[in-house]
């Protein structure tokens, strides 16, 4: 009785029963492709953007300085990681806004302009360019995923760092520009040095990055590992190391002595492999989702991320980058 | 599985393998004790056994006749009375919410209802223990009570629905939290991690619910325990020395007789004082651990009343655990309250045939009215109390002269509310009027209903105020127990589960330190207690 005193809808509100009673328009609520085409896409972006790179980069001119070579394939790594990554977790927000597509294709053009830069030598200041543009694409979307996070009530809470975009993902397409742009300084050293000029600094500013980005992806990692309440032993293995590693390479940095270095690379060398290794125990991770692969629509975006973990791989090779730097001028002082 | 002898007494015969039963028979046998768990209900396995189908689920409901009456008589099934292995919490809705401290000496500390035996600290420690075992899943920081340690897994992500309360609650200045919950949040052993595919209420098909069937239950198994299920115990028999010598159960078309030094009577709060009514002897002519006269009394239900209203934006409340946020702002607020107890509220997300059944008997809408209402569902938003209802003597289960199909007298259930609870229920659906306004809902309407069962055996210090001590044990016969939600002194203003388990965990400990004192019945192969 109560309830038809207090509702009526049809005529009291703009005919709100009937609003309802229509479905929302289809691509409100449908992913723009199927999770096939997704995959595919994905997989194609890969592809195109590291051919692209290749032919971009074939030319004959001489191949690049080693740690230049080592700084593009760490952004080449970070950029594809990002690729994938965002192209799979955009598509869980069925790419709601445009700007959420803006991601893996920066993530495309730095893929392609690392892998440019791994081969040649060739037009510098263009890639410095396209390095700098996903930097600052990377900083835009950290501000979106912000934003995202603190317009939910709770605000900075847990359960939005948890569960709203992530806050640190962004900041391995940062990361990656961040490894292009010191892949290209390595290059300007090495000319330099080639000149004559010892580049010590240069060194040191890549060491700096990648302690930066090590201690930031450890924060990331940490987060949504305790959200995972780090049920496998194994979700320990980066929260370790990476922070470790991170210091270790600060600390080469800082005062290059040959024992830090031999830390430092050592450490390096155990992020790249948990890199490597990571997307194959995330791979199980998924596995352990209901229905496990044979549901993979479901569970490769329920997660964790197999694309994540070759970002950490590709910062420790902007850290191998930074140390054969720091190596070459301790060798040139030596030579004083 | 073990199987025991008939004849061959087992150190503990279990009746009910719930939150009471399934835990203590978990942590007996895994002290060494012998024990066979007996359940009328079936031993079901969740990935071939449950349907995504709220009719077909009723088989999980204790759905036999008891008659109801008071002034307003309990409605039994779906959200207080279960009957399978693993009992009520095989479709329980997972809240766990620990009780705010002082509830446990209620009478001295706030001055209504009856002290519990036992400090809040205690109970903290087993808390933290139950929570544990069921892999809770809550916020990091809970904004109300004592400082409490983390839980074991990481709290949910909020739904459309939990999000009403939260905007709701922020918007009123109150606090809220992501609801602690028995659904995993990071795979477990064998189990997935929730999918949130939000048929939680009517049994978890894919497992990642922490019911008794899916965490005691299986340990009680490895520890060799015997689960009997599809066996009703009618009545426990009494030597002539008034200790108790075994049950009488119902199986397969037969009655039979299970000898036992120890019996613990697990069945909730209608089954187990009507267990206990019904095996009167002659030394026990009022039924057992009667002398006090407190068997069957002191029942509570919860106020289970809401508030309901329509959203602009698409909620799905179907989606996920129902209650993912929940506010207890008024259980642990005592200002400006007009009553004694209570309450907490959180988000809710029934099912279709579940919400229309409310809005038939509440609001007696029907034919297009109701499919008018219907066609909102995708748009509507709730808040549901879980008060603290006050308890009465008159609130009681006795045996009445009908006798169901097995010939056992029917239980008669009188409930009434106090002008205590509905003060309560006023000051709660006034409240949550406001908050669900306050998040943007209109066209508000209201629905009365109860939940959970409390009380009926009471424990206590006492003898002449209380069925059962502080151990369970019945202060008339000293190898009967009571272990489940009808100890219950006071129901306190949350949904009682994790209390039942963290209580049958305090229990099962206390049990095991009776006999290595040589205080018990069996007195062998107790070993250290694995805590």
């Amino acid at each position: 009785m109560s309830l038809i005193a207090h509702f009526s809808p049809r005529p009291s509100r703009k005919n709100r029963a009937a609003r309802f009673d229509a479905r929302p328009a289809a691509d409100a609520r449908q992913p723009p492709v199927s999770p096939s085409a997704l995959m595919m896409l994905a997989g194609g972006g890969l592809i195109a953007a590291s051919a692209a790179g290749w032919l971009l980069g074939a030319g004959g001119d001489n191949p690049p300085s080693r740690p230049a070579r080592y700084a593009a394939l760490g952004a080449a790594l970070l950029a594809g990681s990002v690729l994938a990554d965002s192209a799979l977790e955009h598509y869980r927000g069925n790419y709601r806004r445009p700007a959420m597509g803006i991601a893996p294709l920066a993530a495309g053009a730095t893929l392609a302009t690392a892998l440019a830069t791994a081969i040649s030598r060739r037009a510098l200041t263009l890639k410095s360019a396209i390095f700098g543009a996903s930097f600052t694409t990377g900083l835009f979307g950290l501000g979106f995923h912000l934003k995202n996070i603190l317009e939910r009530p709770g605000g900075l809470s847990f359960n939005n760092l948890f569960y709203r975009a992530p806050f640190g993902a962004p900041g391995a397409l940062a990361l990656a520009g961040a490894s292009g742009l010191c892949a290209v300084a390595a290059e300007n050293a090495a000319w330099r040095a080639s000149e004559g000029t010892i580049e010590e600094d240069t060194g040191r500013i890549l060491g700096l990055v990648t302690a930066g980005g090590m201690f930031g992806l450890t924060a990331e990692v940490g987060l949504l590992h305790f959200r995972g309440a780090f049920h496998n032993p194994l979700m320990y293995a980066p929260v370790a190391a990476v922070p470790l590693t991170g210091a270790a390479i600060l600390a080469a940095s800082v005062e290059p002595t040959g024992t830090r270095h031999a830390t430092a690379r050592r450490l390096l060398g155990a992020t790249t492999a948990l890199g490597l290794v990571g997307p194959l125990v995330h791979a199980y991770g998924v596995s352990r989702n209901m229905g496990g692969f044979g549901n993979w629509t479901q569970t490769l975006f329920q997660g964790p991320p197999i694309a994540a973990p070759p970002s950490l791989a590709g910062m420790a090779l902007t850290g191998f980058a930074a140390l054969d730097l720091l190596k070459r001028s301790a060798r040139e002082h030596r030579h004083d | 599985m073990a199987e025991f002898a008939e004849n061959e007494a087992v150190d503990f015969v279990i009746v009910g393998t719930g939150a009471g039963g399934g835990v203590l028979a978990a942590r007996l046998a895994e002290a060494g004790f012998s024990v066979v768990a007996f359940d009328a209900g079936a031993f079901y396995r969740p990935l071939e056994d449950f349907a995504s189908d709220e009719k077909e689920q009723e088989k999980l409901y204790w759905l036999d006749e008891r008659i109801s009456g008071g002034d307003d008589p309990l409605e039994f099934g779906s959200n207080n009375s279960g009957k399978a292995v693993g009992g009520s919490t095989v479709h329980f809705q997972m809240v766990t919410l620990r009780f705010r401290p002082e509830w446990f000496k209620s009478r001295t500390l706030l001055g209504y209802g009856h002290d519990w035996p036992m400090d809040w600290r205690e109970m903290w420690r087993y808390y933290a223990l139950a929570e544990d075992a069921m892999k809770i899943a809550g916020p990091v920081r809970y904004p109300w009570g004592p400082k409490r340690g983390r839980y074991p897994y990481r709290e949910h992500e909020l739904s459309a629905s939990a999000l009403v309360l939260a905007k709701g609650a922020e918007a009123l200045g109150v606090a809220w939290a992501p609801t602690p919950t028995a659904t995993l949040s990071a795979p477990r052993g064998e189990a997935h991690p929730c999918v949130y595919r939000g048929f939680c209420k009517i049994g978890c098909s894919t497992n990642a619910k922490q019911s008794m069937l899916v965490t005691f239950i299986p340990r009680a198994l490895k520890a060799g325990a015997e689960i009997r299920d599809l066996a009703m115990v009618g009545r426990v028999e009494t030597g002539a020395d008034g200790r108790a010598t075994g049950v009488h159960y119902y199986r397969n078309g037969a009655w039979h007789f299970q000898k036992a030094r120890n019996v613990v009577v697990s069945g909730y709060s209608i089954e187990t004082p009507r267990l206990l009514l019904n095996s009167a002897s002659p030394r026990h002519p009022d039924g057992l651990a009667n002398s006090s006269g407190l068997v069957g009394k002191g029942l509570m239900a919860h106020s289970n009343d809401a508030v309901w209203g329509v959203m602009e934006e698409e909620i799905r409340w179907y989606k996920g655990p129902p209650s993912l946020a929940v506010c207890e702002h008024w259980n642990y607020e005592d200002e400006g309250k007009d009553f004694f107890g209570g309450y907490s509220f959180m988000s809710q997300g029934p099912l279709p045939t579940d919400f229309a059944t409310s809005l038939v008997s509440n609001e007696g809408v029907f034919g297009h009215e109701l499919r008018r209402w219907m066609a909102l569902y995708n748009h509507m938003a709730g808040l549901k109390i879980v008060g603290e209802t006050m308890a009465q003597d008159e609130n009681r289960v006795e045996l009445s002269d009908e006798k169901d199909a097995l010939g056992l007298p029917i239980p008669r259930v009188t409930f009434s509310y106090c002008d205590n609870d509905k003060r309560m229920i006023a000051h709660a659906r006034a409240f949550m009027k406001r908050m669900l306004q306050a998040a943007g809902g209109s066209d508000l309407y209201e629905t009365s209903s109860t939940a959970h069962l409390m009380g009926g055996c009471r424990m206590g210090d006492d003898p002449r105020t209380s069925v059962v001590d502080a151990s369970g044990r019945s202060w008339d016969i000293d190898n009967l127990f009571v272990c489940d939600g009808s100890l219950f002194p006071t129901a306190g203003g949350v949904n009682p589960s994790l209390t039942i388990v963290a209580n049958s965990l305090r229990i099962a400990e206390r049990i095991i330190e009776l006999n290595r004192r040589g205080d018990l019945a069996p007195i062998r192969r107790g070993r250290a207690f694995p805590c």
